[in-house]
């Protein structure tokens, strides 16, 4: 009786790529969003927890016009960042206006955060 | 080993430190931030305003939470603009969210999305390997391949070109004599076999091919027939500057069972052999309905 020749499974290469850029993208992800939320407590002053359901809405929107409209969603950036630019503005504008910055944005920013994911 | 840091005893320094950080700040703040917010987004008003002094910070803490006047820009424009920054940071952010995980841009250039709704998830790479799910029925597999998944989509063409190219005007002679000195006794059965060796694809691709072999055959047999008049006793071609282009109907109609033999044999191996009873099968097939016929 001949014993089994073990076979190893080599690693496959496709795999280790796509593992490296999901760890690459992922962490371009979470960049992007402590970008957001480093400028606006580093400099601002300002607690944001709406900065993750805004990420969240342009993630709706962009899916959205890709789908409806048939845009191609790198594209859709052109729309949504200017759209939301302007929205931060006018948070930013709306916050800044609140006596105690600090305290009350967590507050005003939590409940747009509620807001968004209703 | 906090000595050698210069951080305090743990206890009661340590209520000390904490204690001092609430006395300096105004609100119950848990002290990791020892700044208070600048003063002129508290009181609403410009840096140089006279009541605003006593409410700054004191000590170190007044680094961190102030902006130097830097170069005349309207601080309250460089808020506002770092607010839709952030805002447009998560915007793009989003982006990656919206697609099915970020990975997607790149993943979707090595998948076969029509394989993937088959579930079938091997890369492209990996195309001519067999499936190894074969639960679904041929539709559902689609038909790229031979309905074993051996991707056959082009051997439908590979086997009207062997049955054009391989099988010569000799098997569609009248005299079998002749043929069978041609191509030896056998020859045209075992050619018969080698076709369907290469596996038919499936019957909607079949019949068009057949078709196609039936349209090759039947005019060059007259046509060869007519050209080799010492093969042929019955064959009377009429020139016409010095091309042929006509023989006799009689002719026409004896050379017409041979030639179609072939193709018909194939077309009822490809009738019989549609339900995933490929190669030998349509060897056995196609040989049978050969010799039936001739």
């Amino acid at each position: 009786m001949t014993p089994r020749r073990s076979t190893r499974a080599l690693p496959s290469l496709n795999l280790i790529g796509q593992s490296l850029l999901a760890g690459l993208f992922t962490g371009g992800l979470y960049a992007l969003l402590g970008l957001g939320l480093s400028l606006t407590w580093g400099l601002l002053r300002v607690i944001n927890l709406a900065n993750f359901a805004l990420a969240f809405l342009g993630a709706y929107l962009t899916y959205q016009l890709a789908t409806t409209h048939g845009l191609d969603p790198f594209l859709t950036l052109l729309v949504i960042a200017p759209g939301f630019f302007v929205v931060g503005i006018g948070a930013g504008a709306g916050i800044s206006a609140l006596p105690d910055q600090r305290a009350h944005s967590l507050i005003v920013t939590f409940g747009l955060t509620v807001i968004l994911e209703a | 080993m906090d000595l050698d840091r210069g951080l305090p005893a743990p206890g009661i320094a340590v209520h000390a430190g904490v204690a001092r950080v609430s006395a300096r700040s105004s609100w119950a703040w848990p002290g990791f931030s020892p700044s208070p917010p600048p003063r002129s987004w508290r009181s609403g008003r410009g840096r140089g305003s006279a009541g605003a002094t006593s409410a700054r910070p004191r000590g170190p803490a007044r680094r961190t939470g102030r902006w130097p006047r830097a170069f005349g820009v309207n601080r309250r424009r460089l808020a506002l603009l770092l607010a839709g920054l952030s805002t447009a940071y998560a915007a793009v952010a989003g982006l990656f969210i919206a697609l099915n995980h970020t990975l997607a841009p790149v993943a979707d250039l090595l998948v076969d999305r029509r394989r993937l709704r088959r579930r079938d998830h091997r890369p492209a790479r990996q195309r001519l390997r067999p499936a190894r799910r074969l639960a679904c029925s041929s539709p559902q597999r689609g038909g790229d391949d031979g309905g074993d998944g051996a991707g056959l989509g082009a051997a439908g063409l590979l086997h009207a070109l062997i049955l054009i190219l391989l099988l010569p005007a000799s098997s569609c002679e009248p005299n079998a004599a002749s043929a069978r000195a041609r191509s030896g006794p056998g020859g045209r059965r075992s050619r018969c076999a080698l076709v369907p060796a290469l596996k038919l694809p499936r019957l909607l691709r079949d019949v068009p091919v057949y078709l196609v072999c039936f349209w090759r055959r039947w005019p060059r047999a007259g046509t060869s027939s007519a050209a080799t008049p010492a093969t042929s006793a019955s064959a009377t071609p009429r020139s016409s500057g010095g091309r042929l282009h006509h023989r006799d109907p009689d002719d026409r109609r004896s050379a017409s069972p041979s030639c179609g033999r072939l193709p018909t044999a194939g077309l009822v191996a490809a009738l019989l052999g549609r339900r995933h009873r490929r190669g030998w099968s349509f060897a056995s097939a196609a040989c049978g309905a050969s010799s039936s016929a001739s």
